[in-house]
């Protein structure tokens, strides 16, 4: 639960001969999670890629860019399941198959897109053409008249009076420049250029001579319709023709890609002349199976106990708690020798939650909420934030309860919606605006015990990293701080409810004062005397904890103001009344319930990785990704 | 809960000037922190950590403001 999954470390040894089937059976087993061999030992060497692995890699690309086309979501189940040994037989010649199929028609694809950027390039040069209103006979053909025609950003006609009188130009605006055409004598075209060019001007090569621009305009609109069109449909043919062939492709994909991860294996792998090694951790309770099956192909597998030992952490917990992974793995992976949290969240993290919202008809809402997206989105990552915030949504209806909250509405007390017998109750967990102070206190008892549990677990992991003189000049020492802090805050309680000045002394204060003495010494002794000044930051560590409330009263607030604008302000003024109440308490009671899912679902989390985690979490372990992969496509015989 | 007008304005200011605060603080952190988290997902963890530290100020505010009225 709190540990990961126990490992041991490995190694498995044999001829070169038996490489092949070994890479077989450790594929199948799905157990062994590799260490990569560095190869910085002079004997053996990292090893080749089997022979296979060119083609092999050559086909599963190819394969891979051909499914490119098909818009696959994650959860589509294949309608027949194709055997290994049908598909290595038929594998080369399919995937080529395949290939000449799809290719003639990608290349047509890829012309039919060349011509388009073509259309598309002529028609920018026409566009201004048509704006200048010059046919395209008067743009070229001269003997003795030089024309020049493109985009110039200002009016040249005085600039090129300087140099000759003998010229005629044609202006007009286009897209925030002009289009300009210029006629001069075959003399002057040298002098003309470098004024036009002084004007930053960009030629544009006429590109018909005769005709209209208009026509032509129109004539390459049409032929991009029809190009367009044909593109679909080719699209379509190969997306037609993929469908027809999916599950063959995707088997084949499967099995050639698992063909050459076995082919690659050598990579990970220690070699020399004769012999191979392969290092890697297996969960101890699969071991035996795991060196029984191996040896059967005349390996030898061993248990070793070397100096370098960093086994990968694979997460051991209940399947209740197993969403909360996701938000453990996104702070950081525990070391295998580190505290696993998940668990711990998995009670706190919906407990937090509902805290915070506590409301009966919010909480109702996020339950059908989560049940009815996780039937939309079904991958992985989804499902887990969903069940998550089913929890949340449980937790909400729970802590509704014990607040009265319904919507905003006062369920039990004076103030009761239901009236009668009701409002002789009192909430079991007491009025969130009337008894702020009182919550704020639960508040604070909530962050003593959650950290107290960091700080146990911290201990945990420095004692068996470090020994015990480090966990308790480390560790021992900030729990004691925390105790002082809790003390001290019971002090203050305890003076302001008898009404005296509240540091006057009483007994808490007076308990207080030896541990943090305790402390002040451990940490000069471990840390140094600078980590003092820390002792406030675990004091905001721990009023950090009264957003539980607060985040719960700003919800509660904003539910109570929309009911009174609503029910009080706006339905006792008539028909007109009743309708804009109505929609500003469906408005309200929505941006109420999104900011119920966000809000406390990131202070919550908060409070985890900041408050919580920071005691005891450093993290950076290895994901156990064990060599092999399940099966989804291909089958294989036994 | 009758509270004075003064103290109401006081608990206002102490939540809303740390509000202030916090936010201003928050801006650069959480502008860095996207930007990390685009270049490497992985850093979602340790981003929100650093993003939401400067929070904490609110709820000093909040504790404040709330003194202010109750006791």
């Amino acid at each position: 639960m709190l540990k990961p999954v126990e490992m041991v470390k490995v190694c498995i040894v044999g001829p070169k001969d038996y490489f092949k089937s070994t890479a077989e059976t450790l594929h199948r087993l799905n157990v062994l999670h590799i260490e990569d061999y560095s190869g910085e030992e002079g004997y053996f060497q990292i090893g080749a890629p089997l022979d296979e692995a060119s083609k092999l890699s050559r086909f599963v690309v190819t394969l891979r860019s051909l499914l490119s086309y098909v818009k696959l979501d994650g959860v589509y189940e294949p309608k027949k399941v194709y055997s290994v040994s049908e598909l290595s037989q038929v594998a080369e010649s399919k995937v080529s198959e395949l290939e000449s199929m799809i290719t003639s028609k990608i290349d047509e694809i890829r012309d039919i897109e060349d011509r388009l950027r073509r259309i598309a390039d002529e028609k920018r040069l026409i566009e201004p053409l048509i704006a200048l209103g010059l046919p395209p006979e008067l743009l070229s053909g001269y003997k003795n008249i030089t024309v020049f025609v493109g985009f110039i950003r200002s009016d040249p006609l005085e600039r090129i009076m300087d140099v000759t009188k003998d010229f005629e130009r044609f202006i007009a605006e286009f897209e925030r420049e002009y289009v300009v055409a210029v006629f001069v004598k075959n003399e002057a075209a040298n002098d003309v250029l470098r004024v036009l060019q002084e004007l930053g001007w960009r030629e544009i090569s006429v590109p018909i001579k005769e005709g209209s621009f208009q026509d032509k305009l129109v004539e390459l609109d049409r032929e991009e319709v029809e190009l367009r069109e044909k593109l679909e449909k080719l699209r379509a043919e190969i997306e037609a023709l993929e469908m027809e062939n999916l599950d063959l492709m995707l088997a084949l994909e499967e099995h050639l890609s698992i063909e050459l991860e076995k082919c690659e294996l050598p990579l990970k792998a220690a070699t020399s002349k004769y012999a191979f090694i392969i290092v890697g951790y297996v969960p101890k309770e699969k071991f035996e199976t795991f060196k029984q099956e191996t040896e059967k192909n005349k390996v030898v597998v061993l248990e070793t106990k070397d100096d370098v030992w960093k086994p990968p952490t694979a997460f051991k917990n209940p399947s209740v708690a197993k969403p909360f992974e996701l938000l453990t793995t996104s702070f950081s992976i525990p070391k295998y020798t580190e505290v696993d949290p998940t668990t711990v969240m998995a009670f706190f993290f919906p407990i937090f939650f509902g805290f915070m919202l506590g409301d009966i008809g919010y909480g109702v809402i996020l339950i059908g909420l989560s049940l009815w997206l996780s039937r939309i989105f079904k991958t992985e990552g989804w499902q887990s934030l969903l069940r998550i915030l089913l929890y949340s949504g449980i937790s909400t209806v729970i802590f509704g309860l014990g607040f009265g909250e319904f919507f905003g509405f006062e369920l039990f007390g004076h103030e009761s919606i239901l009236g009668g017998e009701f409002e002789h109750w009192e909430p079991i967990l007491g009025n969130r605006l009337y008894d702020a102070p009182k919550l704020l206190v639960v508040t604070l008892a909530v962050a003593v015990i959650h950290m107290s549990l960091g700080f146990i677990f911290g201990i945990r992991n420095v004692a068996k990293e470090h020994g015990w003189k480090h966990a308790i000049e480390e560790k021992f020492n900030w729990f004691m701080a925390l105790i002082s802090i809790a003390f001290i805050i019971t002090g203050f309680i305890m003076n302001t409810l008898a009404g005296i000045p509240v540091f006057s002394l009483n007994f808490a204060y007076i308990a207080a004062v030896p541990l943090i003495l305790a402390w002040a010494v451990l940490t000069v002794m471990g840390e140094g005397p600078m980590f003092l000044i820390e002792y406030l930051t675990l004091l905001s560590n721990t009023i950090s904890y009264a957003r539980l409330l607060a985040v719960g009263l700003a919800s509660v607030g904003f539910a109570i103001a929309f009911n009174k604008i609503a029910f009080e302000m706006l339905m006792p003024a008539g028909i007109v009344g009743l309708i804009a109440g109505i929609i500003i308490l469906a408005l309200g009671h929505f941006i109420n319930i999104l900011l119920g899912i966000l809000d406390p679902g990131l202070q919550s989390l908060r409070l985890h990785y900041v408050e919580f985690f920071v005691k005891f979490f450093e993290g950076g372990g290895i994901r156990y990704n064990p060599f092999g992969r399940i099966r989804k496509y291909t089958k294989e015989e036994v | 809960m009758p509270v004075e007008g003064l103290v109401a304005i006081g608990a206002g200011l102490a939540v809303g000037l740390a509000g202030i605060g916090a936010g201003l603080g928050e801006q650069a952190i959480g502008a860095a922190a996207v930007g990390a988290m685009a270049e490497d997902p992985e850093f979602f963890g340790k981003g929100l950590l650093m993003t939401v530290i400067p929070e904490t100020i609110v709820i000093f505010g909040l504790v404040v403001a709330f003194l202010l009225m109750f006791i």
